[in-house]
């Protein structure tokens, strides 16, 4: 019986707003979020700092994709093999059948007929 | 004294048929269980060049598996260092693209830009995570459509 595994979970995301706040914006954004009833505290990052977040989901993102594909690539070779060791079980079977028969047969030669009628088979 | 010659020689000659009529089966026999080992040996050989035949095939699949995964793991690298080439981007006209004087200059377009494109990066995850893909996100021809955090996922019919 073939291995089914149940498939992985489909995530929905939130979406994040940010907001660049420098010396000349400051006071206007920590009103703005007074104003949409957020409290007026932001949770900074550098510009570097974006950077580096940024690059790091990306390479989590790039992870991901690596495991999805070995995952594939595993399921592939799974179901190949699984068809190739059914094939050659089959030709196998049939072979050793025919083997069989032919043994059955006393391989083409009978001892058992008479001597006169094996040596005169007309 | 004939009588006893012809006896003589019914017998010698009774014996001479016995024994060639018991080699003569005994050859038989031996030629059957040849023959039914020739068989065997046949069967066997066989399902070894079978098996021969099965592991080749075996080493051929596994090598075109490797070779589609290593392009997918390479495919999967060029995003990183594209994201890496858009934040230190120098051209000769405006010069190294700083993200922080960016964000001095225009707030609230750089805030826009890097809200878009956290949410492109978790679309991208909803897509390797097995979302369906949108008819926008298939759709997509043109650049300016593209999901820029992953359009080799994201927009399979971009035009390079």
């Amino acid at each position: 019986m073939p291995l089914v595994l149940p498939e992985v979970d489909r995530i929905q995301l939130d979406d994040v707003k940010f907001y660049v706040v420098t010396e000349d914006n400051i006071e206007a954004v920590l009103a703005e979020l007074r104003e949409k009833n957020y409290d007026p505290v932001i949770f900074g990052v550098t510009d570097d700092g974006y950077e580096m977040m940024s690059v790091n989901m990306a390479k989590i993102l790039q992870l991901v994709q690596q495991q999805k594909a070995i995952i594939i690539a595993y399921g592939e070779y799974y179901d190949k093999q699984n068809e190739a060791v059914e094939e050659n079980n089959e030709s196998a079977k049939s072979q050793k059948e025919a083997a069989s028969s032919l043994q059955e047969e006393g391989g083409g030669i009978s001892t058992n007929e008479s001597l006169l009628k094996r040596l005169l088979p007309w | 004294m004939g009588f006893k010659l012809a006896l003589i020689m019914f017998v010698v000659m009774g014996i001479v048929g016995g024994i060639g009529y018991w080699y003569y089966q005994d050859t038989q026999k031996k030629l059957a269980i040849l023959h039914e080992n020739n068989a065997k040996l046949e069967v066997a050989a066989t399902i070894q060049t079978q098996a021969i035949e099965s592991l080749e095939q075996d080493i051929k699949q596994a090598k075109e598996i490797v070779k589609k995964t290593e392009q997918l793991f390479a495919a999967s690298r060029v995003q990183v260092d594209e994201l890496r080439d858009k934040f230190n981007k120098t051209s000769a006209l405006l010069g190294k693209r700083d993200i922080g004087t960016l964000g001095q200059a225009k707030p609230k377009v750089i805030a826009k830009i890097v809200t878009k494109g956290t949410k492109n990066i978790n679309r991208c995850f909803e897509i390797v995570s097995g979302s369906q893909l949108t008819e926008r996100e298939v759709n997509a021809e043109k650049p300016s459509q593209f999901n820029s955090s992953c359009p080799t996922i994201a927009n399979p019919n971009r035009v390079r």
